[in-house]
């Protein structure tokens, strides 16, 4: 048995969760190999430190206990996609020698307050496993983390060679982890934080951008960080790096200053504006034409991102960068058709769009005309509730298959839907790998026909042979669920909500799906048969999510009995709503690690 | 015990609910779609389910089968639509309050009606600060209420007394100017205006 670390595809027939001693793996304590066992180990090290597919990995440390060894001693990247299924100690134990670590904590479903506060994830355990084990840890990425300044602290004097910070979606900590990172770090050469909860008083706000030792600083991303921070330091700063290539600021830094952030450093690929209008406070009013000269001036802009409180005549400045842009997020900019046309026109080599529905079906008309080359479309709502207006709909959709044949992934926010619509993007775009349509208003019909919305998703997954991700919306019998256990044969990610009729429709997608990995419910109405079909596919899968549905006690009891390595969390946030055998929300996953000790008291491991 | 049903109205956000336990009757209708965020007792006949936050406005094929026959309870709908908090702050225009699971998820721009205002408490000594939606309550009466519940240990110390005294703990706020200044000594409605957020001190 192999004991895999996270991996993305991990099929049914190669996890064995038997522990079989003929085998090794980390953790044991086997007798040293004889001498020449030894040298084909050095050998085979030596080829495999070339191998760098995590994938590969994982099968090559099947082989044999020698090549698991191998493979151990020579993997630099580990991936833990879920911080809870195997335990530091471990880890750290079997891979010895890793310079990159990326951790996962949360569910998914966190991110729209389904989870609630202090659940978990911490990181702290993991620090202090890795800075014993690491001392030569150069990256992180944390995705849904706990971690707190004084954890920020400990890592920034924990590692002298660390490199790159990445922090997504992370919580807990402020300005003054963040000061302690730009101190220690001397080498620090990434600081990226993504849509992070950074909590602050006013009072306890550090000046952590004038803390910076590095030199080599190559990407700085801070756009969500709420405070203001200081605009000299980081001019300064910028001024100061000649390798930085990504910058994305907040939306304290004004149009004004950003001009001047743009002048020390032409060599940008990725740009995040600040506030891009007149409001930005401080830094002076830019002229459109001198921000434009500014664009113009920077030939190497790539990304684009960023565009907080735009005035809208400040966003044809950056056409003279558009030509070469392969990124752009207009998606904080309220901006009509009118106003994104003599932008986007010019956009021919354009693979990334993320944009607000505001543009409406006239604006996705015109995007897809121009940017033939568009691999991945967001639209997302201006007006995040289940009964507004709505500017998008199958039109916009229609319009964005037919332009845009080399579609791969999208995320569509909408009101009105047809199947119809749905049915010819599948035709249109065979290469989509992500498929994520969100029809706001719940169990909404197909808009012309008031049919249930099954057999355009149907034809998604009958027609995109390449699809892995699928999120589904509107109104939705046990039929949809019938055609993608079906034809999604290469699924690996499926979102449900407000769905389905019965346990059936759980059933045809655990019994149909072989690939599926992640799955994450809310909302429907699938009750213990549905739950307990999966009985034969939960160790293959890296989590499931449900929450609200019809849930009792008895069949989590049974899961959680008949699968000793699966961890099936009840989560109990509101016990006052308890009735007993209920069970409101459901989290499950696979471990080596077993229940876990920092389990808060409205969580309860069956 | 009487039952009090009501519908939502067709453009309104606010909430009407069912209230079994609490004796009250009184028509404090916009505090019940919250209660959950402040620990109060739900009544049992809560769906587990969310009905339509819209009356009569929507059309019937909106309306889930098992929507249809659930108490006109409306509660806020977490999480849906799905996308994620820093996107409904800064979207157009974006409100100065940080979202939270209290506050927020509900948005309240369709027709009339009050900003959810949510404000910060944090309490000297409690390193978990929590947060509050002024806009659900009328008086200081319920807002000390709300804060005995959010910090249970001081269960007693906020009995609102004209003078003051025989108070355990000080309710502080700041206010538009950046000054501090005592809970319970202006007119509800001014206060609501002025409080940017609150402190409790022992």
């Amino acid at each position: 048995m192999s004991e895999d670390e996270e991996d993305e595809t991990r099929g049914g027939e190669e996890k064995r969760r038997s522990p079989d001693p003929g085998r090794g793996g980390g953790g044991g304590a086997n007798p040293p190999p004889p001498f020449s066992d030894q040298v084909l180990e050095n050998v085979l090290e030596n080829v495999l430190q070339f191998l760098d597919s995590r994938r590969d990995r994982n099968a090559v440390s099947l082989v044999c206990r020698s090549w698991c060894r191998a493979e151990a001693q020579t993997r630099r990247d580990l991936f833990i996609g879920n911080c809870y299924a195997v335990s530091p100690a471990r880890a750290v134990e079997r891979f010895r020698r890793v310079r990159a670590l990326v951790l996962k904590g949360k569910p998914r479903f966190a991110d729209f307050n389904l989870v609630p506060p202090r659940w978990g994830a911490g990181f702290y355990p993991w620090l202090a496993a890795l800075a014993p084990a690491y001392p030569w840890l150069e990256r992180l990425c944390l995705k849904r983390m706990s971690i707190s300044d004084a954890d920020l602290s400990l890592l920034a004097l924990s590692f002298p060679t660390f490199r790159d910070l990445t922090l997504i979606c992370c919580d807990g900590f402020g300005t003054a982890g963040l000061a302690a990172i730009a101190e220690h770090c001397r080498h620090l050469r990434v600081l990226d934080l993504i849509e992070n909860d950074v909590e602050e008083e006013e009072e306890e706000m550090v000046d952590w951008v004038s803390r910076f030792s590095t030199t080599s600083l190559e990407s700085l991303v801070f756009d969500f960080v709420g405070c203001a921070v200081n605009l000299d330091a980081l001019e300064a700063l910028v001024a100061r790096s000649p390798s930085l290539r990504r910058l994305r600021v907040n939306q304290h830094v004004s149009v004004g200053h950003l001009r001047r952030l743009m002048e020390r450093a032409p060599q940008l690929t990725h740009l995040g504006t600040g506030s891009f209008g007149e409001g930005g406070g401080g830094g002076g009013e830019v002229e459109v034409a001198d921000l434009e000269a500014a664009f113009a001036a920077s030939r190497s802009l790539v990304c684009l991102s960023g565009f907080r409180d735009l005035a809208p005549e400040y966003l044809p400045a950056i056409c003279p960068a558009c030509a070469n842009l392969a990124s752009l997020n207009l998606s904080y900019a309220d901006i009509t058709a009118e106003q994104l046309k003599p932008v986007i026109i010019h956009c021919h080599n354009l693979q990334t769009f993320w944009v607000l529905d505001t543009v409406g079906d006239e604006g996705l008309q015109v995007v897809a005309a121009t940017c033939k080359d568009l691999r991945e479309l967001r639209v997302f709502p201006l007006d995040v509730t289940e009964d507004s207006e709505g500017s998008v709909s199958d039109v916009g959709l229609v319009a964005i298959s037919q332009g845009c044949r080399k579609l791969r992934s999208i995320l569509y926010f909408c009101q009105r839907m047809t199947n119809a619509a749905v049915a010819t993007m599948s035709e249109n775009c065979q290469e989509l790998v992500v498929f994520r349509l969100c029809i706001m208003g719940r169990h909404r019909p197909d808009h012309l026909t008031r049919e249930p919305m099954d057999e355009g998703f149907g034809a998604i997954v009958m027609n995109c042979k390449k699809l892995t991700r699928l999120a589904v919306s509107g109104l939705l019998t046990d039929k949809a669920f019938g055609y993608i256990g079906m034809y999604g044969k290469l699924l690996r990610t499926l979102s449900v909500a407000f769905a389905g009729n019965s346990d059936l429709g759980l059933r045809y997608v655990l019994e149909g799906c072989p690939k599926l990995q992640k799955l994450e419910i809310r909302d429907s109405p699938f009750g213990d048969a549905g739950l307990l079909s999966g009985i034969h596919h939960y160790y293959n899968m890296r989590f499931l999510w449900m929450s609200s549905c019809k849930l009792s006690l008895r069949g989590c009891k049974e899961v959680a009995q008949r699968l000793p390595h699966l961890v099936v969390e009840w989560i109990r946030d509101k016990p006052e709503e308890d009735d007993g055998e209920a069970v409101e929300k459901l989290y499950v996953y696979r471990s080596l690690a077993g229940r876990r000790n920092d389990a808060p008291p409205f969580v309860e491991i069956l | 015990m009487e039952l009090e049903l009501g519908l939502a109205l067709p453009n309104n956000h606010l909430m009407k609910g069912l209230d079994l336990n609490d004796g009250s009757t009184t028509n404090s209708y916009r505090k019940r779609g919250f209660e959950e965020a402040f620990e109060e007792v739900i009544p049992k006949a809560t769906l587990p389910l969310f009905v339509h936050k819209n009356g009569g406005d929507g059309d019937d094929e909106n309306d889930s089968p098992q929507l249809k026959n659930s108490p006109e309870l409306n509660r806020a709908l977490v999480g849906w639509p799905p996308v994620k908090h820093p996107r409904r702050r800064s979207a157009g225009g974006g409100a100065e309050e940080r979202w939270s699971e209290h506050c927020g998820s509900n948005s309240d721009d369709g027709g009339g009606g009050r900003r959810a205002k949510c404000v910060k408490v944090k309490m000297e000594g409690v390193a978990i600060g929590r947060k509050v939606d002024l806009s659900l309550h009328d008086s200081y009466e319920e807002l000390f209420h709300t804060l005995n519940q959010m910090f249970p240990n001081m269960q007693h110390g906020f009995a609102h007394h004209p003078h003051h005294h025989r108070r355990r703990f000080m309710v502080t706020y700041e206010d538009g100017e950046g000054d501090w200044l005592l809970v319970g000594d202006m007119p509800w409605e001014d206060f609501i205006r002025s409080v940017k957020r609150l402190k409790i001190l022992s």
